[in-house]
């Protein structure tokens, strides 16, 4: 199969990457951009591991075609800080020990900034709503809804 | 073999419908149309279906709008999305069951991917058919995978996998039809005709034609409307059963009443029996559990996705129930 070159924006800044059209943009941001906190879980769109922001809004890298993202703005969850510097939303995580073994945690938060973004007191029911895709099987939920509805 | 890798395809991104019909024509049933892609990749990474030619459709402008008008009604595109549909304030104002449907559909990522015809043109489900390739390699090919048996319904003559679009039973009860583009133009067709109840094609749709767009009737006031969605886990399951209804009171009785399913069986089911029954009648208690009775009559609800004949035909009794009672609340 013969590759393109695409023209990618990720956490703003564009980037060209040589993709073969059956690459998925989880497949290009980790392989291609190495940024490897975006996670493959499923691969099937059942877990929400895989949730980037595209045009600010959370959607599965692992049904998006690498090619259907030119022209759209990405976000990974490396793009939401900056050095040491965190994301409220993730200090809120730290502090309120919404992380266990860490795997949902980036597509947790992606999907979290965009309602945070919408809203900014969302009750537990929109957390919950909100976050109903991003499956974690350590928490148990209740301290991620808490670290969320903790953000100011 | 990693089975979440997608096949080798080849990837057509046109800007016009005429283009999509062209390379339609060109490769045939070697193409699959994308847009939300959200059931299309599964399948693909599954090699539930295989076709090398991928036609991504949301570079179409045209596509990509929804427009409304008085007298025409609404008009959503193939390439909108459930999110776009949900946020949009024609919808929420003067389609609410639409909005409730719609909202109803799987969870945020989903329907901020997914598209409102997607969900009308999604494929019917099977616990056996939507398997892998490697559990394929266990057993014989089904209906589906053009073999000749069904696990579904052991010893049928068809494909049993069942319609699932959770959008489906309030857009028939809304009357909504489909604009579909072939070679010979445009032509609408009501979404109720839509479906062919054969698990195995389950719609009306030849490799040459297009559903650009959904088409629902302007508004009538008057009518009250419902919609049910019940499923084991709210976002990550298909449904048991999808449930709308539509109806207008004038206080002695029922003038007009509009019923529809989807999820329990190979095609969406318009309840014509039931509605027929409920016309000019009060809504007791009796006439309720008496129309209930004919609706389950006209519904041949399935044993799959995980849920039995039995707790399906109980399900849908009790959302009848329910919801008819909550819209006359």
């Amino acid at each position: 199969m013969e590759k393109e070159l695409l023209e990618l924006t990720v956490n703003g800044e564009v980037q060209e990457v040589a993709v073969k059209p059956n690459d998925t943009l989880l497949e290009v941001v980790r392989d291609n951009l190495g940024l490897i906190g975006t996670k493959e879980a499923c691969g099937v769109g059942e877990c929400g591991a895989c949730t980037v922001l595209m045009e600010g809004r959370p959607v599965l890298s692992c049904l998006t075609l690498a090619l259907d993202a030119t022209e759209q703005e990405v976000t990974t969850i490396e793009g939401l800080s900056t050095g040491e510097d965190l994301d409220p939303i993730q200090e809120s995580f730290i502090q309120y020990g919404a992380v266990q073994c860490g795997f949902c945690t980036p597509g947790m938060i992606l999907t979290a900034k965009e309602l945070l973004g919408r809203d900014k007191n969302p009750d537990e029911a929109e957390i919950r709503e909100a976050i109903s895709g991003n499956l974690c099987r350590c928490t148990g939920y209740a301290k991620i809804v808490e670290a969320v509805q903790a953000v100011k | 073999m990693n089975s979440n890798r997608l096949p080798r395809l080849k990837y057509h991104s046109p800007k016009t419908i005429e283009e999509v019909l062209k390379i339609k024509q060109t490769f045939a049933d070697d193409t699959v149309i994308l847009a939300g892609g959200t059931d299309v990749i599964p399948m693909l990474k599954r090699r539930n279906v295989s076709c090398g030619h991928v036609i991504n459709i949301k570079r179409i402008r045209p596509l990509k709008q929804i427009s409304f008008d008085e007298k025409e009604g609404l008009r959503v595109g193939a390439a909108v999305t459930l999110r776009e549909v949900a946020d949009h304030p024609v919808i929420s104002n003067a389609y609410p069951l639409m909005g409730k449907a719609v909202q109803s559909v799987a969870y945020n990522q989903i329907r901020n991917m997914g598209t409102l015809v997607g969900n009308i043109c999604v494929d019917n489900k099977c616990t056996y058919f939507n398997q892998s390739a490697f559990w394929w390699q266990s057993r014989p090919d089904c209906f589906k995978r053009d073999g000749d048996c069904c696990y579904v319904i052991k010893g049928g003559k068809q494909c049993y996998a069942l319609s699932a679009g959770d959008t489906v039973s309030a857009l028939i009860a809304l009357e909504a039809s489909l604009a579909i583009v072939g070679p010979e133009g445009e032509q609408r067709l009501p979404l109720e005709d839509f479906y062919t109840g054969d698990g195995k094609k389950p719609q009306k749709l030849d490799h040459n034609g297009l559903v650009t767009a959904v088409l629902i009737p302007p508004p009538i006031s008057g009518w009250k409307d419902g919609f049910l969605k019940k499923s084991q886990r709210g976002s990550v399951d298909f449904a048991i059963a999808t449930l709308s209804i539509r109806l207008r009171n004038n206080g002695t009785g029922l003038e007009d009443v509009r019923i529809a399913l989807n999820g329990v069986s190979s095609k969406p089911i318009r309840a014509k029996g039931a509605e027929q029954y409920l016309m000019g009648k009060p809504l007791d208690d009796e006439t309720i559990s008496e129309a209930a009775r004919i609706l389950l009559g006209e519904t041949t609800p399935l044993s799959s996705i995980g849920t039995s004949v039995q707790v399906r035909r109980r399900t849908i009794e009790a959302m009848f129930t329910d919801l008819i009672e909550t819209i006359e609340g």
